[in-house]
């Protein structure tokens, strides 16, 4: 269960996030968007522990995070982080070492995980999402969808509670595209959960159980996919979603 | 001499400071100035600038008036360097007491007995005397050269000097003095310093220097007597062999010293001339003759207290006899005391890095991420650092901190100096490649599930290094080219050794292609291994280049 209760974070005076809330339960998808500036890197960011917030909690699985500035309780942190995997938008995959050098980098020195058990469990997945003939190259070596299916595999190993994609397809044509869509899929087929922050609608859609509508740092709506795309009630909303 | 056309260009300079002139017009206009203060009125060469450096005023300041101002300016300097004939002599200021050195009264004024001397002798010949202000090292190629006419500087003749230049007659008798720190019993003598090899400081390039090479002493050259007798109070060295006049000047009055022995080895002071100036020498013997008879050098020599009795040998006479120091030269010997030097240089350039490579990291740290009184402080040793030259830093660490009772040698001083100076350039280098490396890579680590130290282990210092790597070869040549300051405090490296033995040899050229070949022979090697080691880093990148289509 993924739980936001009441969250606020202003920085330097300004409101970034202003009384968002939601729920909703395990091993479902839930799609964020809304326009650039709008909060939802932000919120992803709560979600994965990075960043603190003023008020409110963001309860993910068991564990209840208040958004405590640095200095608190530093454990609970990580532990709290460790739950969510996350995908930047830039993947920011570590440029000094190899596909399966970035994945089993966790499992070994966080996990202290054998080698050869971290490799198996990474080339299990990079098998997966087809990638297993490149597992000694470098990320710059990769085309871009490549490198988001890196990303992705890096995060997954972790077995994290749930995903953080931040605009998993900003940077990749419709094919490649649509290949990630089926990856994604096949993982929420097993059960996962996906919190996913895209501008596109039409990549959301099919995929996403629930939408977040974020306009100014608010949560304007929040329902099911269907229900959002068929009949917002929110001007902001409808206004957004008759763009696509 | 040169005061009053200084006080014409000061002056010139005053005039159009008022107009809105650019900063960098003003520099070249006082690095001209430098420029032709130091240079003989004959060379052309200055006048060019200067007119140029007007015109190049004159249009940035379109003011008709200023053009009247800067003629009137051009023709005065231009009468200033004309009317009697001058007679230029070479000179080294630079602790140069009491030959040629900074009146401490006037800064922008030199004195010194041989400064008088010279006046003394242009007059004779109804010529005007003008000092050119020259490197003691190399004042016999810098004659050679054509840089000035005669050499006055307390100027000894030697067998060496002699194939190069001719000489006038002596002018002055000196004679060489072992001074010791008073606590010193064992040394009474030269003799007793080669038995118990003590070390002997003296001035590099002079009759002294030659004296303790020839007899294979335990010798240090340095560049002026101030170092020596420094030196010699600090403890890095026994004793110091100095002419009298130097010793008396420098050494006398200081009650930490006592001298060892009475004086020994009667030396001259001559002029240098060069050897096509046969007719020059003539007249400046009979000017010498006259002078030494009439008791006008006896005057001089009175007012700066160095006459004796000694002197009375020179007046009237025409064949005194004095000693005449010599330097052999063996290219064998030559190459062993390069190769030698060349490995100070490797130890210097290596250890300083070191330093550099391992302060600079606390250094960065504390700037980036420290408390506010660790950043300030960082700060303030950055920019002192960066912001002072390594040869005065090298001169404070060498004789300011004995003062404190910290007494390092030269060559360690040089090492730790050199290090705390580019430690500051490092820290900078290091600040700017951890700045590069995305803050997000940091969020990705900590999602990851790892800790801020294994996060910066595995990394974020890895990206940083490959950043990093390029900048910090370069810093590492350009120390590997900065160790030469050293020789500021007699430390015996690669640039040193150059120096001294194509002075002895008169053969800057072919000495210097084989320094050079030391040089490259050392950092060529370092550069190709550090640009392997950066192709090793960035062969993914290199790759991505290659491959079409990503």
């Amino acid at each position: 269960m993924i739980k936001v209760d009441s969250l606020y974070k202003r920085v330097n005076g300004t409101e970034i996030l202003k009384n968002v809330s939601f729920e909703f339960p395990a091993g479902k998808v839930l799609g964020i968007i809304g326009e650039s500036g709008s909060g939802k890197t932000s919120l992803l960011m709560s979600l994965s522990g990075l960043t603190h917030f003023n008020e409110g909690t963001i309860t993910v699985n068991s564990l209840t995070f208040n958004g405590e500035p640095a200095g608190g309780n530093k454990e609970f942190i990580w532990r709290f982080r460790r739950q969510s995997g996350i995908v930047f938008q830039h993947l920011y995959l570590f440029p000094h070492l190899t596909v399966l050098g970035n994945i089993i980098e966790a499992p070994l020195h966080v996990l202290k995980e054998k080698r050869s058990d971290s490799e198996a469990r990474a080339l299990e997945l990079l098998k997966k999402v087809g990638l297993h003939n490149s597992a000694d190259k470098y990320p710059d070596e990769l085309s871009g969808g490549e490198q988001q299916r890196a990303a992705i595999c890096r995060a997954l190993i972790m077995n994290p509670v749930v995903l953080l994609l931040d605009e998993p397809t900003s940077a990749l044509d419709p094919q490649r595209s649509a290949d990630i869509r089926q990856l994604l899929l096949d993982y929420v087929h097993q059960g996962h959960t996906l919190v996913i922050v895209s501008h596109s609608i039409n990549f959301l859609r099919g995929l996403a159980d629930y939408l977040l509508y974020m306009d100014e740092g608010e949560a304007v709506e929040f329902s099911e996919t269907k229900e959002m795309l068929a009949n917002p009630k929110d001007g902001r909303t409808k206004e957004f979603l008759s763009h696509f | 001499m040169p005061a009053p056309r200084r006080i014409l260009l000061r002056r010139m300079i005053m005039k159009l400071c008022p107009y809105k002139i650019k900063g960098g017009c003003i520099t070249s206009v006082s690095f001209v100035q430098d420029f032709y203060l130091n240079s003989s009125s004959q060379y052309l060469f200055s006048k060019v600038i200067i007119y140029y450096i007007c015109l190049k005023v004159f249009t940035e300041i379109k003011k008709p008036g200023s053009f009247l101002v800067i003629l009137c300016l051009l023709i005065l300097i231009n009468r200033s360097s004309e009317g009697q004939p001058v007679l230029t002599h070479g000179g080294d200021p630079s602790g140069g007491a009491p030959y040629v050195f900074t009146d401490p009264a006037n800064p922008n004024n030199y004195i010194g007995y041989e400064l008088e001397i010279a006046d003394a002798v242009a007059k004779q010949m109804g010529m005007r005397a003008e000092l050119i202000r020259t490197d003691w090292e190399a004042i016999v190629a810098s004659l050679k050269n054509k840089k000035f006419d005669v050499i006055f500087d307390g100027f000894e003749p030697t067998a060496d000097r002699a194939r190069e230049i001719i000489f006038s007659k002596p002018y002055y008798l000196f004679r060489l003095q072992l001074t010791v720190r008073k606590d010193n019993k064992e040394i009474n003598s030269l003799e007793d310093c080669r038995r118990l090899n003590k070390s002997v400081g003296t001035l590099v390039n002079c009759a002294a220097s030659r004296l303790l090479e020839n007899e294979k002493y335990n010798w240090r050259p340095y560049a002026d007597p101030v170092g020596a007798y420094k030196d010699l109070e600090f403890g890095r060295i026994d004793a110091v062999l100095m002419d009298i006049p130097m010793e008396m000047f420098y050494a006398r009055s200081n009650p930490e010293f006592r001298k060892a022995g009475e004086p020994f080895h009667k030396g001259a002071y001559v002029v240098g001339i060069r050897k096509e100036d046969t007719l020059l020498q003539k007249r400046i013997n009979s000017a010498i003759d006259t002078l030494l008879r009439d008791g006008t050098f006896e005057k001089i020599f009175r007012k700066w207290d160095m006459w004796d009795d000694f002197q009375l040998q020179l007046a009237g006479k025409t064949d005194v006899h004095y000693e005449i120091t010599e330097k052999k030269f063996d290219w064998i010997e030559a190459l062993l005391k390069l190769a030698h030097a060349a490995g100070i240089t490797i130890l210097l350039a290596f250890g300083a890095m070191l330093i550099a490579v391992v302060l600079g990291i606390p250094l960065a740290v504390g700037q980036m991420y420290g408390p506010k009184t660790v950043r300030i402080f960082c700060n303030v040793y950055i920019e002192f650092f960066r912001g002072t030259p390594v040869l005065v830093q090298l001169l404070f660490l060498y004789f300011g901190l004995p003062v404190i009772g910290i007494s390092l040698p030269g060559w360690l001083t040089a090492l730790v100096g050199l290090g705390l100076n580019y430690a500051a350039y490092e820290s900078q280098v290091y600040r700017a490649a951890f700045q590069a490396v995305p803050s997000r890579q940091w969020d990705v680590s900590y999602s990851l599930g790892m800790k801020p130290m294994l996060a910066f282990r595995r990394i974020i210092l890895p990206q940083a290094v490959r950043t990093a790597l390029p900048p910090m070869t370069n810093d590492f040549v350009a120390l590997f080219k900065d160790t030469s300051t050293a020789f500021a405090i007699s430390v015996w490296e690669l640039a040193t050794a150059y120096r001294e033995l194509a002075n002895a040899t008169q053969s800057y050229l072919l000495l210097g292609a084989v320094v050079c070949v030391f040089y490259l022979a050392m950092s060529l090697p370092l550069t190709h291994y550090a640009r392997k080691l950066e192709n090793k880093l960035k062969r993914s990148s290199q790759k991505l280049e290659k491959a079409p289509g990503t």
